[in-house]
């Protein structure tokens, strides 16, 4: 096969290159499965199945060549996260609970995506049931950040973040339950998007709290985002937290600028301790360049806003207490055998559980027992409502919400593995969108320490090309989306020893 | 009657006992290692400590949300979907038919 003389970088180019004869799909996903070869020190897959790659980017070319291509997506090579079932594909959530299962059927966002045609290169890594932020806690190996491979990539969608941004693949699932899309997008310096709550089906998701829980893409451009969006957003009966809503032509809504976009800056985001100032000073710029562009920047108040962290981590454990309550090594998975049936389950769920897992289990199971009930879950949903009413009054008086993504870049590995509660302050500033229900988007917006860091754009509810729009907007005037992770050293050469061993030379 | 009797109703009062501990870990279904559980209460009443945040708002009659879209539960026809046996293809004992389970009466 003639190798491509300069593979296209985002999918929207590989759409062109496709659509213009440039490039097949089997070169795209040739070069894709070169480039996981290259970059095993990323651990961002779990699951690379290249025999159904090279066969479905077989068809994509045959039926491109018979004028009967699925769409401008078709042959593209893209990756799921592993949290989404996948038919006849592993399916581990991250955990060892779910080891060997592979699922009877696909989720509605797995077919959505092969029946645009794009070509599926396997599973990516993710914290055990999408619990955590650095991906430190997938029971395979932590996932490493492209831009230094000393620090994490972000979580839970580390994985899918890490082989976008290391282009690896173009476009990726993630899943967004509390920051998990748009937090690793701005640690890996890509662009993700968390739909609205209902937006998107979750069918075929492996649940974490099922209140929250989103699923959405990664990508490197808005414009990307918006590609992915047209295939992915709509009705799903199997979900009935779906909304029938109509769905907008994504890419058609990207032009139009920002002139007028009233954009409202929570003063409580920008007062948050803990947010490293050079984050803040690179947010302020990006806001500047959005003003630049006839966007009006207005200070605003959401006086609950610095709760979303206690009111996230009462619900949301609470919620996953019940959802993983069915993972007992009876129906799928591995099981600890053990005398009595309580002791199996015991002992399955405490031996292949990871030790987040657990926390947040016992957390859930404090604060919905009796006596507590009232005291947490039930405040914490009426705070969770008040909250809600706070969001919904700031965006009658401006369009958009704006802030950083994250408290700060990446940090190292193991660096908050001793301090749970310090390492949920990680997600401080995504926690609210998930709460309210409302989109988020996450463009990356400057460098510190060498390191990328992303603003945070909020909108009314089914309002994402409002978001897509001001960041596509933001990617046409400035060049952040455009920096690349350096280059990982080529592999030592190795010679072939008898039996089949490699070793250096 | 609360379940977890060192506490008053409302507010955490005092760190997790190990008698607490034990009484979570029943009603989760888990089981830890011995060492750890010194370990596991510290976490548990560390982050159940910036929870206490919440108690300090006021909430005169708001509902709770459960979630940010009321459930519509919808219908659908009564179908077998996926095939029954792909799914018994996943259990790892089945018999007649069905997912063959360990005893549950003693």
């Amino acid at each position: 096969m003639t190798p491509m003389a300069t593979p296209p970088d985002t999918l929207a180019a590989a759409a062109r290159a496709l659509a213009a004869g440039t490039t097949t799909s089997a070169q795209l996903v040739e070069h894709a499965l070169q480039r996981i070869a290259e970059q095993p020190a990323l651990n961002a897959f779990l699951h690379v199945n290249a025999s159904a790659a090279h066969s479905a980017a077989a068809q994509s070319d045959a039926r491109r060549t018979a004028g009967q291509s699925h769409g401008p997506l078709d042959g593209i090579p893209v990756a799921h996260k592993d949290a989404l079932c996948t038919q006849g594909v592993p399916t581990t959530a991250g955990s060892r609970i779910l080891e060997g299962y592979v699922p009877p059927y696909s989720a509605t966002v797995v077919t959505q995506w092969e029946a645009a045609g794009l070509v599926s290169l396997g599973k990516t890594n993710m914290d055990e049931f999408a619990m955590g932020s650095s991906n430190e806690n997938s029971a395979y190996g932590p996932v490493r950040n492209p831009w230094d491979l000393s620090r994490i990539p972000g979580g839970s969608s580390g994985g899918s973040a890490a082989a976008v941004a290391a282009g690896l693949v173009l476009g990726a699932t993630g899943t967004d339950t509390g920051g998990s899309i748009r937090q690793p997008a701005a640690l890996c310096g890509i662009s993700g998007l968390k739909p609205t709550y209902g937006r998107v089906s979750r069918f075929g998701v492996v649940a974490y709290a099922s209140s929250l829980d989103q699923v959405g893409p990664l990508a490197r451009t808005v414009e990307d985002l918006a590609f992915l969006m047209d295939v992915t957003a709509g009705h799903d009966p199997r979900d009935s937290t779906s909304v029938d809503a109509p769905v907008p032509h994504h890419v058609d809504a990207l032009g139009g600028g920002v002139k007028g976009l009233r954009i409202g800056i929570p003063r409580e985001f920008m007062q948050t301790p803990g947010l490293d100032p050079r984050v803040a000073s690179t947010v302020t710029e990006a806001l500047r360049a959005l003003e630049a562009q006839g966007a009006i920047l207005e200070d605003v108040s959401i006086p609950l806003l610095p709760l979303s962290l206690p009111v996230y981590y009462v619900l949301a454990p609470a919620e996953a207490s019940s959802n993983l309550a069915r993972y007992d090594g009876v129906r799928v998975g591995p099981r600890v055998e053990a005398a009595s049936l309580a002791e199996m389950y015991a002992r399955t769920r405490g031996e292949l559980f990871g030790a987040e897992v657990k926390r947040r289990i016992l957390l859930g199971t404090y604060v919905l027992s009796a006596g507590y009930h009232d005291a947490y879950y039930v405040k914490a949903q009426k705070v969770r409502a008040r909250l809600t009413a706070e969001f919904a009054k700031v965006l009658q008086e401006v369009d958009v919400l704006a802030g950083p993504t994250t408290p700060g870049p990446a940090f190292k590995l193991g660096e908050k593995t001793q301090d749970p509660y310090t390492m949920f302050l990680s997600d401080v500033f995504t926690l609210a969108c998930n709460l309210v229900g409302s989109p988020g988007l996450s463009v990356p917006c400057g460098l510190v320490d060498g390191l990328p860091v992303g603003l945070q754009l909020m909108g009314r509810p089914m309002e994402e090309t409002t978001l897509l729009r001001a960041g596509h907007t933001y990617q046409q005037h400035t060049d952040w989306h455009r920096l690349r992770p350096p280059e990982p050293p080529p592999p030592a050469a190795t010679v072939r020893q008898k039996g089949g061993s490699h070793v250096p030379v | 009657m609360y379940l977890f009797q060192t506490h008053t109703k409302g507010a955490r009062k005092m760190p997790l006992t190990d008698q607490d501990l034990t009484q979570l870990l029943t009603l989760a279904r888990l089981q830890v290692p011995a060492e750890q559980r010194d370990q596991l209460r510290t976490d548990l009443a560390s982050i159940l400590s910036h929870m206490d945040a919440l108690a300090r708002v006021e909430t005169p009659e708001a509902p709770p949300l459960a979630a940010p879209k009321g459930p519509t539960l919808p219908t659908r026809p009564d179908e077998v979907h996926p095939p029954r046996d792909s799914g018994l293809a996943q259990a790892r004992h089945q018999r007649d038919g069905l997912i063959q389970v360990p005893r549950v009466m003693e």
